[in-house]
């Protein structure tokens, strides 16, 4: 029993409203970008309502199909058919893996994406398809380094510039884009419910010796021509955070790169404008972290705008604890929701999981018992 | 009535640059009020904050002090969600050196707070931080006609697990009119840089009331550019010790 536990119902008068419900959303699925960086599809203009939705490959490699159906189910609910989701597990004892730990395609985590992609199609629901992540999670950058150069103990800047690296992401792509789906019979390139195809998740290259301002924009020209080259007839989607010139990545650059399609920025202001009012004043952290989103989807939709290029709000999250998180959240990523759709860019929440999951690290979104969060996620 | 008695009561010509705060080391309880609105896109939001705070000058050249208060909010989403708390900004001290120059008044100060996390309570926290510190630097110029202020801060916060933000902020402003005038009008102008919210500029307008030996400043922010903020009124009261 904490000593001061008292103290947030003493303090804490919170109130909240959920807002009105809405008419359902079905949006049609996104057949690609035009070119002035527009979202299609068979009936027009069309802004992809997204979420993610990250333990797909991992529930399918433990043979928890339950939890997978939930989760395609759970998008469509919300009317959110669109999962951006990884398919970069590498190394590990998952059976869904897709490259074991020396980096030679493992077939049996390939058939399992198979399936996810089936059960996908079947729920009309389609997957933006992540296909590196800079992080170690699921193995990521550093794994495919363990494999390329085993006991070299490379930093993950290396990813991005090592030739080693380059060369066996650019395998890995060309056997995954050039996959045939072994259950719908579907090449994965030319499969309608494979949104898009993005590089990496998160780039980041922050080390002097290894990166200058050019090795991110290099490499995301080598990933995008290589998946263009393998015959994919989806979008690009680059997979970066949006930085405008922070941890090596300038999204102007990324999108001078001329072979990606859909620009992305990610979302998590957990310390919002603490200072910007004299010491100790702080600012309500909602509003600002809702001016804070609100001003980098703007400058982002302006590079966007400017290159021609979509723009994809991919990851927005927002933790917090306590009992206003339903409220609180759905304030945030509400008005993130609406700055995403003044500038025509899509928009994903992080993120969904299965009924019943742990919420891990704060983010977790559960619509069956956060209802202020779940009316945003289906009616903005 | 009221204009009568602000008009009798003597000057302390305490305040400077339209803060009743002097630059240099003193000693006074301060209470401060202030609420604003703001809107940003869709999102209509407006707060409200108590402060206060003691100062010691323990000498001339030196001083500690201290605060804590509480912030309400409110925001609404147009036709979608809303919701109001209250929270608790970190609790605050100081230490200062400062120095008496003739018309020339200067000061230092390194402050630092602490979250609501001493508390064990950190969802109470009116906005995430953890902590911060921050460094204050301040020169004034006291005249009869006219006070000058120009303060400098640098500080940081960190708020756990993922982030840090940094805030650069510089104010100047003028008060005008006699030291004897019970009521003198400023004008001030706020240029912020922030790792999170990045540059912006606020004008700032108000008087500062003398009531017998306390003070009383009334503020007027405009738009901050950076966060939607339309309008702030800041209410503060000196009352010297």
């Amino acid at each position: 029993m904490r000593a001061w536990s008292w103290l947030p119902f003493v303090v804490l008068l919170g109130c909240a409203e959920v807002g009105p419900e809405c008419a359902p959303v079905r949006p049609p699925a996104v057949t690609g970008v035009d070119t002035e960086g527009g979202f299609v599809s068979r009936e027009g203009p069309v802004v992809p309502r997204a979420v993610n939705s990250y333990p797909l490959l991992d529930h399918a490699g433990r043979d928890r199909w339950d939890d997978v159906a939930a989760i395609l189910d759970q998008a469509h609910a919300l009317g959110r058919p669109i999962i951006r989701t990884g398919a970069y597990m590498t190394a590990g004892e998952n059976p869904g893996r897709l490259r074991d730990a020396d980096g030679t395609i493992h077939e049996e985590g390939l058939r399992r994406l198979d399936r996810v992609i089936r059960m996908a199609e079947e729920r009309h629901v389609q997957l933006l398809l992540i296909t590196a992540n800079h992080w170690p999670n699921y193995g990521g950058a550093p794994a495919v380094l363990d494999a390329v150069a085993p006991g070299e103990d490379l930093p993950a800047a290396a990813f991005y510039s090592d030739p080693r690296a380059i060369a066996h992401q650019q395998e890995f792509l060309r056997a995954l884009v050039g996959r045939t789906n072994t259950e719908t019979g579907l090449r994965y390139a030319r499969d309608p419910t494979i949104f898009a195809w993005e590089l990496v998740n998160e780039a980041r290259c922050d080390d002097p010796g290894r990166c200058d301002e050019d090795t991110l924009p290099d490499w995301a020209r080598e990933m995008s021509q290589t998946i263009r080259r393998a015959g994919a007839r989806q979008p690009i989607a680059w997979g970066g955070q949006g930085y405008l010139g922070q941890h090596g990545e300038d999204l102007r650059d990324i999108a001078r790169v001329g072979s990606i399609d859909i620009l992305t920025v990610h979302l998590y202001p957990d310390l919002a404008g603490a200072l910007t009012l004299e010491p100790g004043r702080g600012r309500d952290r909602l509003l600002t972290a809702a001016a804070q989103g609100r001003r980098r989807i703007l400058a982002a939709a302006e590079v966007a705008r400017a290159s021609e290029q979509a723009l994809l709000v991919e990851e927005a999250g927002w933790r917090t604890e306590g009992p206003e998180r339903d409220a609180e959240r759905a304030l945030v990523l509400g008005a993130w929701a609406r700055a995403a759709a003044e500038v025509g860019a899509g928009y994903a929440p992080w993120m969904i999981a299965e009924p019943g999951r742990p919420d891990y690290d704060g983010y977790l979104i559960r619509p069956e018992s956060e209802p202020a969060t779940a009316r945003v996620l289906r009616c903005e | 009535m009221i204009a009568l008695a602000l008009l009798l009561a003597p000057s302390v010509a305490a305040a400077q640059g339209g803060d009743p705060r002097p630059v240099e080391p003193n000693t006074a309880l301060e209470v401060s009020l202030d609420a604003g609105y703001e809107r940003a896109g869709a999102l209509d939001g407006g707060q409200a904050g108590f402060d206060l705070a003691a100062r010691v000058a323990l000498h001339p050249a030196f001083e500690v002090g201290g605060g804590w208060g509480a912030r309400a909010s409110w925001a609404s989403l147009d036709g979608g969600a809303g919701g109001a708390r209250v929270g608790l900004p970190p609790l605050r001290a100081w230490i200062g050196t400062g120095h008496v120059g003739g018309e020339w008044r200067f000061a230092l100060r390194v402050e630092g707070g602490i979250g609501t996390q001493l508390l064990d309570a950190p969802e109470a926290s009116s906005n995430g931080e953890q902590g911060f510190l921050t460094l204050v630097g301040e020169v004034g110029v006291v005249t009869d006609l006219f006070r000058p202020r120009l303060t400098l801060r640098l500080g940081a916060a960190y708020s756990g697990a993922l982030a840090w933000a940094g805030v650069g902020e510089l104010r100047l402003a003028i008060e005008l009119g006699p030291a004897s005038w019970p009521a003198r009008p400023f004008a001030a102008a706020r240029f912020l840089v922030s790792t999170d919210l990045g540059h912006s500029a606020r004008p700032v307008v108000g008087a500062v009331i003398d009531i017998d030996t306390s003070s009383l400043a009334l503020a007027v922010l405009g738009p901050g550019s950076a966060t939607g903020q339309l309008v702030e009124l800041q209410l503060t009261w000196r009352l010297p010790l």
